[in-house]
């Protein structure tokens, strides 16, 4: 029995062994373990060399690369093998303790171009610089459903959702959303206007996620662990709630923007990833009290990294290669995967890429989620 | 095409170019060819605006921002939050009140294209001043547009132009201006970007006085190669640029996106609409005669198939209709919850449009915002589109919709403010 044979038979038989097939398997919806990914987009294409630091590297420290950016052994956290995380990513030095958290180094794709646009298209779409495919990567995993919702961004844009096959929303929280779908009708239409249509599937899946997220909007006792009020923390405030209020969306989506620093970065920089530490710090505590952190990976991504040289505006310009953060209890974490970025062996002073964006999906979709694993070729990276 | 325009052509022609389907706008146009039609539209075009007010001068602003007192670093805050909001206010008035409509379409175009934010810039008098370049040049000659955009002081802001210098390059303008504003993907190679960025350095900003300054020590004076041609200056640069007719297929393209569909644009159409384009030396109504009498803008597979922006939804709404007019203040927030946040769009390739206007989020907001303006009593007070008494159902749904309606309409017995709730709580009403 090969693979897909195997699925389609425990599709139909429901031996399924502990949520392996989620959502073929009836016991995972009533004991709500779902395995869930909460994505977290860092807009503008994030500094990895300032985030998951080489501080040992003399090219790192040469100040005639770097002269207004480098950090220093005391503003980094030494997690081992010469690498430090940024002083500003502190709220998560815990989570790396317990070998919850982990990095995966020099990420990124062939034939970058620097486009903002191009390469946000080819992470949302596990696409090639020659080949954007129509759906987001998601939509190209996921097994196809008649109810509930796969994937809710809590911001703007469906990105990796987007799809005909994938049932996903955009909201700006889940209150908000319950109380807005209430007076929504159950459209149901087949037309041959895509413009008409588009507007018609939007409202149908409108309605059908009004329905599995009505409890989500009221778990106010999740509101504690969010003591900051910001949005990106909001914006993980409301993940939180509609994961433990139990609905029945894979993945989560939300996105912390101002990462395009081409001038004046340290200080905004440092800011942004105090930001970033403080949201997902409290969003793992809500987890572990909820009892859902072993459900849980989350990950954050970004377009491109940045130049290993820094410009004369204080700042960096487009790169290629950056780290990925992969955290949650069941996360083989601790470990930095890959290698510490080559800054000797650089391409026009970026850092080439070490793992294909695909092994990282790739990853995701076949040990996190155990489907099927349209990018078996780029191999995994075994962080879960 | 010389057929006369009867309601569904002349309402099909002002929507498309205007907010909304005005009544007597639809009426005056019925029985005129269609370029009689587009004579008449492009004919007394008014490039008045009203004043935008009080902007804090950039030496106030900086002392503020510069200051160690927090008290003071609060009062900025406001201050620039008023006037940021007071600038968006501006232009939503003004699209509300414009008796050229098709102005104020184009400069919106033109806006998502030549695209800049408060957000970055922080200088709310500078993005007026952008404003007002846009509109001069919307309806005139693109190689004037960019040649001026080019030296706009929140453009070079925004695109940290002014920080380009010859120690110094900063290549965020010259990726912008090969990848958006001119000849487009796959028609340049990263070779380039970094020649036209050493061609522009020096090219800053005097806030204080809110101009473009030449630098000239910043300045690389070395030959640089563009797309094969050896040039020094900048301005060189847009000339070759404009040199390129994949400059003039790059905005034919989006005129089909922004005139015609939702849908890819057919290239049989946008190739033939950019070498006209290119010819005429850029001349932006050529281009637009060109598509307005082109066979698929007239084509009826193509009504309701573009969807409406929030300025079409909610000005077009409110110029159209004798719905209660909502405080600019409040339509500024609406805009942003639609997702076209003006003068703050989402980055430097402006509004994706299309079906991209409509996500969860948003559909909400626009169903929610149409049913209180059409569930409250029409306002009387208003004369602007209440002359349509003696209409019947399929008039109605033929003025207020692209195409028939999705669901079932009710009679007229049952009041007209009855009806008219359905027809703009119909899915096609979120279409043009």
């Amino acid at each position: 029995m090969n693979r897909r044979e195997f699925m389609q038979f425990s599709a139909l038989t429901t031996l399924t062994s502990a949520g392996l097939f989620p959502t073929l398997s009836l016991a995972d919806t009533v004991n709500n373990k779902r395995r869930i990914v909460v994505l977290v987009e860092l807009e503008g294409g994030n500094d990895g060399l300032n985030t998951l630091v080489p501080y040992t590297d003399p090219i790192y420290q040469d100040k005639k690369i770097r002269r207004n950016l480098t950090l220093s052994k005391s503003q980094v956290i030494d997690v081992g093998s010469n690498m430090g995380m940024h002083s500003s990513l502190k709220p998560l030095k815990g989570l790396w303790d317990k070998d919850q958290l982990a990095w995966v180094q020099n990420v990124g794709f062939a034939q970058p171009d620097g486009s903002h646009f191009r390469s946000r298209d080819i992470w949302e779409t596990a696409g090639t610089f020659n080949h954007i495919p129509d759906e987001g990567w998601l939509a190209q995993v996921l097994p196809q459903r008649s109810y509930g919702v796969d994937g809710i961004v809590v911001g703007q844009g469906l990105g990796p959702m987007s799809g005909k096959r994938c049932r996903s929303v955009v909201m700006q929280d889940p209150k908000t959303f319950v109380q807005q779908a209430e007076s929504l009708d159950d459209l149901d239409l087949e037309c041959s206007n895509p413009s008409l249509q588009h507007i018609v599937d939007v409202q149908k899946q409108l309605h059908g996620a009004k329905d599995v997220l009505e409890r989500s909007a009221r778990m106010r006792h999740i509101d504690r662990y969010f003591p900051v009020r910001r949005t990106f923390n909001n914006d993980l405030r409301s993940v939180a709630k509609m994961i433990v209020g139990g609905a029945d969306a894979s993945v989560y989506k939300v996105s912390l923007g101002g990462f395009d620093t081409h001038a004046s970065q340290a200080v905004p920089h440092k800011n942004l990833l105090h930001y970033l530490a403080q949201g997902l710090d409290s969003f793992s505590k809500a987890m572990i009290s909820s009892h859902m952190w072993d459900n849980v990976v989350v990950m954050t991504y970004s377009e491109f990294g940045r130049r290993i040289k820094q410009n004369l505006s204080g700042g960096t310009d487009h790169g290629i290669a950056a780290p990925m953060l992969v955290m949650g209890g069941k996360v083989k974490g601790g470990v930095l995967y890959g290698h510490n970025p080559d800054l000797k062996n650089h391409d026009n002073w970026n850092v080439r890429h070490e793992f294909d964006i695909r092994s990282v999906y790739g990853t995701i979709t076949e040990n996190w989620w155990g489907y099927e694993n349209p990018w078996a070729n780029q191999g995994k990276i075994d962080f879960v | 095409m010389t057929r006369k325009l009867d309601l569904n052509a002349s309402r099909h022609l002002v929507s498309r170019t205007g907010f909304g389907v005005e009544w007597t706008s639809v009426n005056q146009l019925v029985g005129n060819t269609p370029e009689q039609a587009i004579n008449k539209l492009l004919r007394k075009v008014s490039y008045r605006t009203p004043g935008a007010g009080y902007f804090t001068p950039w030496n106030v602003q900086q002392n503020l921002m510069e200051s160690s007192n927090s008290d003071h670093k609060k009062r900025m805050h406001t201050m620039m939050s008023r006037e940021n909001h007071r600038l968006k206010e501006w232009w939503v008035g003004h699209m509300m009140n414009t008796p050229s409509p098709i102005l104020e379409k184009m400069t919106l175009f033109w806006h998502s294209h030549f695209t800049s934010s408060l957000n970055k810039v922080e200088q709310p008098s500078l993005l007026h001043q952008q404003n007002l370049l846009l509109r001069k040049h919307a309806l005139g000659n693109f190689g004037n547009m960019l040649k001026d955009i080019a030296k706009n002081p929140a453009m070079s802001i925004y695109l940290d132009g002014h920080l380009n210098e010859k120690h110094a390059p900063n290549e965020n303008f010259a990726r912008e201006l090969l990848e958006l504003f001119t000849v487009g993907r796959g028609h340049y190679s990263n070779h380039d970007i970094r020649e036209v960025s050493r061609a522009f350095t020096g090219w800053g900003v005097n806030r204080y006085q809110q101009r473009h300054q030449f630098n000239h020590k910043d300045h690389d004076e070395k030959p640089k190669k563009v797309l094969g041609k050896t040039v020094q200056s900048g301005d060189e640069v847009l000339r070759v640029l404009l040199g390129s007719r994949h400059t003039a297929n790059t905005i034919a393209k989006k005129f089909w996106s922004f005139f015609i569909s939702d849908g890819a644009p057919d290239v049989r159409y946008t190739s033939v609409w950019a070498t006209k384009f290119y010819q005429s030396n850029y001349d932006i109504k050529i281009l637009l005669r060109e598509v307005l009498t082109s066979k698929p803008f007239w084509d009826e597979k193509y009504r309701g198939t573009l969807t409406k922006s929030p300025a079409d939804l909610v000005i077009g709404t409110l110029r159209t209709l004798p719905f209660k007019r909502m405080p600019k203040k409040e339509m500024v927030n609406i805009f942003r919850l639609l997702g076209q946040d003006l003068f703050d769009p989402p980055n430097v390739s402006g509004w994706k449009g299309g079906h991209y206007w409509i996500d969860s989020q948003t559909l909400l907001v626009r169903k929610e915002l149409l049913s209180g303006w059409s569930g409250a009593n029409l306002n009387t007070k208003v004369n602007r589109g209440d002359q349509y008494r003696n209409l019947s159902v399929e008039e109605y749904e033929k003025w207020l919709l692209p195409d028939k309606a999705v669901r079932e309409l009710p009679a007229l017995t049952g009041g007209k403010p009855r009806l008219i709730r359905s027809l703009t709580l119909d899915p096609m009403y979120q279409l043009t």
